[in-house]
């Protein structure tokens, strides 16, 4: 708000002085311009009045009667007449009436002058008869358009200033609120996620600014983030789980075999079972271990050429390592001639965790019955397709399956902690792809992974 | 043979025909192939529509994206045998137009699906196969085989192809 506010200042400072210095400019060269024409009419009746009042001579008729029909008579129009004594420049005080005698002085000096107190102005010449009569010619008369005029053009500069500046202010605000908004708007959305709602995303506009990408850019980094986030929480939902069981298995056999005396051959026996759990145990801390990487090699998240159909192997063999009940069966019938068709821009082992949590999904909720993918390319995509015949996912529910910690309603009878489909979900997302669900209750889900190709030339 | 061979096979603009011309090719001796997918649909009376008529229109219409991205999961799976993949309309149910259709084409080989039906949800689309089993070229026919068991899976984009057995 400070920059705007500087902004706002700014631009009011700037347009009210230039506004000011302009008005003033204005003011100030009407005024001399209407001093100096006030003055030179002053001059004229003087020049005339002195012809008429001070030559006696018969000439001066036509000069009078030009000066009765011509010139008007200015508001409060005097004259004064004042002779001056020979030699001495001496006045007499009575005829001076109001003249200040400084001007008197100065006209006697200087041949000409005017002088003005308030709306009253002097102008007086110096004038000598033919017959060598020195006089001071005075005309004094107020100046309309000084009262009048010129003050009405003063007010209206005036007002017309604080008007145009109550407007820009005005004007510089709601422009500022404009601008202010989205950005409060996307204030107020990022303030509302935290990492219990990391899936949360700002609200894109549609034109193609500044604010866009911003939105765009910050929508990415949520994306990263959660993404790292869901993959802890799935290596933490996860081993709690799956490595439960074969300790529990493990401190079974110990119990019984110690509850009381055996043969030798009876420890021998128990010691094996626990030793095969126990090695099972270690199979599956090294897969959910290798699962929990995030692919960040301490500075970045790499990405590289991943080979689509390696990776459906490599992912098979991990979900076996993790239960040897899930069955999945692959299908390369549709695989494209040209293999640079399935090489993908990744991150290997994001994309190896976001495939095996879809997998292990489609064989734990279709109780390990077969689960099939499959694997394709267009021009453009990837697409990988995991079929299952299981329990589905209710109608109505299927647009809840992204939020994280969602279960649908009929999965009572599966563990499970509602984490592994939104974090595949991310990570398809982070790689430009797309995912989308299928399914018809109590007969099936299918998934299709679609992931753009990396146009890896040859 | 080195010379390519011209096939057509009906279609319903619905992933599962691709199915019909998925074993077309399977089943087809020839090596390359120019592919022509043939599908039926009547003009309108309108005579605004006939004076504009264009065929791309109504292909545009009737594509989704998913027949588009099968077709190429199609072109790629089978690159070195398919030379050209090509869409086209018929307007008439007429016999003899069918025929010089065929001879303009020059189609040599035609592929009809035996044991299912295809479905035509545009509004004014006829079924070409009852044209296609009277006409002078041999028709082939391609069976499609049905797992029932699979089939009940819900059917999603692609998938139609990844149904295992297909």
């Amino acid at each position: 708000m400070k920059i705007n506010h500087k902004i706002i200042y700014l631009l009011i400072a700037t347009f009210v002085i230039y506004t000011l210095i302009f008005s003033g400019y204005i003011y100030y060269s009407i005024s001399e311009y209407a001093f100096t024409d006030f003055y030179k009419r002053l001059e004229i009746r003087a020049a005339i009045i002195a012809k008429i009042e001070v030559e006696k001579s018969t000439d001066v008729s036509i000069i009078k009667e030009m000066h009765d029909t011509y010139l008007e008579e200015l508001p409060r129009q005097a004259k004064y007449v004042i002779p001056v004594a020979d030699n001495s420049n001496r006045i007499d005080a009575k005829m001076q009436g109001e003249v200040p005698s400084a001007l008197v002085r100065r006209v006697i000096e200087n041949g000409s002058a005017h002088y003005s107190v308030k709306n009253k102005f002097y102008s007086g010449i110096f004038y000598t008869t033919q017959a060598g009569e020195k006089y001071v010619v005075i005309v004094s008369a107020e100046n309309y358009f000084y009262t009048h005029h010129i003050s009405y053009l003063r007010n209206l500069l005036f007002t017309s200033l604080t008007v145009g500046a109550l407007w820009i202010v005005f004007f510089s605000f709601i422009i500022s609120r404009t601008m202010d908004k989205p950005v409060q708007k996307i204030i107020h959305e990022v303030q509302k996620i935290g990492s219990e709602n990391l899936h949360l995303r700002l609200y894109t506009p549609e034109q193609n600014d500044l604010l866009r990408k911003l939105t765009v850019t910050f929508n990415d980094m949520l994306n990263r983030l959660e993404t790292s986030f869901n993959t802890q929480n799935n290596f933490v939902s996860n081993a709690s789980h799956e490595l439960n069981t074969p300790l529990t298995s493990i401190i079974a056999e110990a119990d019984l075999a110690l509850s009381r005396e055996r043969q030798p051959h009876e420890y021998k026996h128990s010691l094996q079972k626990i030793m095969e759990e126990a090695e099972k145990l270690s199979k599956k801390t090294k897969a959910l271990l290798f699962l929990a990487q995030t692919g960040f090699d301490g500075k970045s998240q790499k990405f590289e050429k991943v080979r689509i159909d390696q990776l459906v192997l490599d992912v098979r063999e991990t979900i076996q390592k993790l239960n040897a009940e899930f069955k999945v069966s692959i299908d390369f019938n549709m695989l494209p001639e040209n293999p640079e068709m399935l090489k993908v821009q990744g991150n290997q082992q994001l994309l190896h965790l976001a495939l095996s949590n879809i997998i292990v999904n489609a064989c734990k909720y279709s109780d390990s019955r077969l689960v099939y993918v499959s694997l394709g390319a267009s021009d453009k995509e990837v697409f990988i397709v995991i079929n299952d015949s299981g329990i589905g996912i209710p109608e109505k529910e299927l647009q809840y399956i992204y939020d994280p910690y969602f279960r649908a309603s009929n999965t009572t009878n599966y563990e499970g902690y509602g984490i592994g489909l939104p974090l595949s979900r991310n990570i398809v997302r982070l790689h430009k792809g797309s995912l989308h669900v299928n399914s018809i209750l109590n007969h099936g889900t299918t998934v299709q992974i679609n992931l753009p190709i990396g146009n890896y030339k040859i | 043979m080195k010379t390519i061979k011209k096939i057509l096979v009906p279609n319903d603009f619905s992933v599962k025909s691709l199915l019909l011309l998925r074993n077309a090719i399977e089943s087809s001796t020839h090596q390359r192939l120019h592919v022509v997918l043939l599908h039926g649909i009547l003009l309108s009376d309108s005579i605004t529509e006939l004076l504009f008529f264009r065929k791309e229109k109504y292909m545009e219409e009737l594509c989704t994206k998913d027949f588009e991205d099968a077709c190429e999961l199609l072109k790629n799976k089978f690159q070195s045998r398919i030379v050209s993949l090509r869409l086209d309309i018929i307007t008439s149910r007429d016999r003899n137009y069918f025929q010089h259709y065929l001879e303009a084409n020059e189609i040599d080989e035609v592929y009809l699906p035996q044991n299912f039906e295809l479905e035509f949800f545009g509004k004014r689309s006829f079924d070409i196969v009852p044209l296609l089993r009277t006409c002078t070229i041999t028709p082939i026919p391609v069976r499609l085989f049905v797992r029932s068991e699979i089939d009940l899976t819900p059917a999603g984009r692609i998938p139609p192809f990844f149904r295992p057995g297909f």
